[in-house]
């Protein structure tokens, strides 16, 4: 019996269509692991960073701006800045959650989901919270070391950098389009209800 | 929903599964289920024609209105005889 073309066409678009969904499933998986990971090893390396570093001398010129120093510094001093810097690295932890929480919805395949709007909409605003943080952490640092320490003088650095103004964008540009993406998907909701 | 979709019945007039009618409009069986059981919130023109076309009806032989108690307070007829 011959097979109209019209119902071959369609049987592939079909079929493409499941082997995307099936793509996007595996990869997303991968994905979600890898952030499910970071979120413990991020704020693991975070600690272990404070935990080994012992003068300001290089890395903490490029971390804090307290200019030209070196000395060690103390177990007390180093909780202190780790404490401190859970600031800017809960917010990406959290980020991190987002991430694993919006990639496992599109491994059990929800695409285009209210939820799906809602992770992206926070990605935006994490990215805001984000530079609020970096704000926050490099003063507290700065003054967390500089009160510690007998050879720096009294300091309170506060830092803006061009990073920091990127980011801020981009989380602004974010929640805009998660906007739009919720509106399009609102759309896509009642066309399911249309004949 | 004052309107009835009354297509369940025109079908088996017809002799013509939903699975076929679906397949002649170019929608899935589950649309168009969603359709019969009066959850659908718009249909189109085309959509309408295309059924008329394919089932040989009138519109109103698979759309019927039927007057709810709450819209009947609303009706012109109503308000004209209040008035009187």
């Amino acid at each position: 019996m011959d097979v109209p073309d019209v119902i071959h066409t369609d049987t592939n678009k079909t079929m493409n269509q499941i082997n995307n969904i099936s793509r996007i499933q595996r990869v997303s998986r991968r994905f979600r692991i890898f952030f499910a990971i970071l979120i413990f090893t991020v704020p693991m390396v975070d600690a272990l960073f404070w935990l080994f570093f012992y003068d300001l001398s290089e890395a903490g010129q490029i971390l804090l701006p307290l200019g030209e120093l070196n000395h060690a510094l103390s177990l007390h001093t180093r909780l202190l800045l780790f404490l401190t810097s859970l600031v800017p690295v809960g917010v990406v932890t959290f980020g991190m959650l987002i991430l694993a929480r919006l990639f496992h919805l599109y491994e059990n395949g929800f695409i285009f989901s209210a939820k799906n709007v809602k992770y992206y909409r926070t990605l935006g605003y994490i990215a805001i919270a984000w530079t609020i943080a970096e704000f926050i952490f490099i003063p507290l640092s700065t003054l967390v070391v500089s009160q510690s320490s007998l050879l720096i003088p009294a300091t309170l650095a506060v830092g803006f950098r061009l990073i920091d103004m990127v980011t801020l964008v981009i989380g602004v540009v974010v929640i805009l389009i998660s906007w739009v993406m919720d509106e399009g998907r609102k759309l896509a909701d009642e066309s399911a209800y249309i004949v | 929903m004052s309107i009835i979709v009354t297509l369940d019945v025109m079908l088996v007039q017809r002799g013509v599964s939903s699975g076929e009618l679906a397949k002649h409009i170019g929608i899935t069986e589950q649309r168009l289920s969603v359709f019969k059981r009066g959850n659908a919130k718009a249909m189109r023109l085309t959509t309408l024609e295309v059924i008329c076309n394919y089932l040989n009806c009138q519109p109103g032989d698979i759309l019927n209105y039927q007057q709810s108690h709450k819209a009947k307070d609303h009706t012109f007829n109503h308000k004209f005889k209040l008035k009187e």
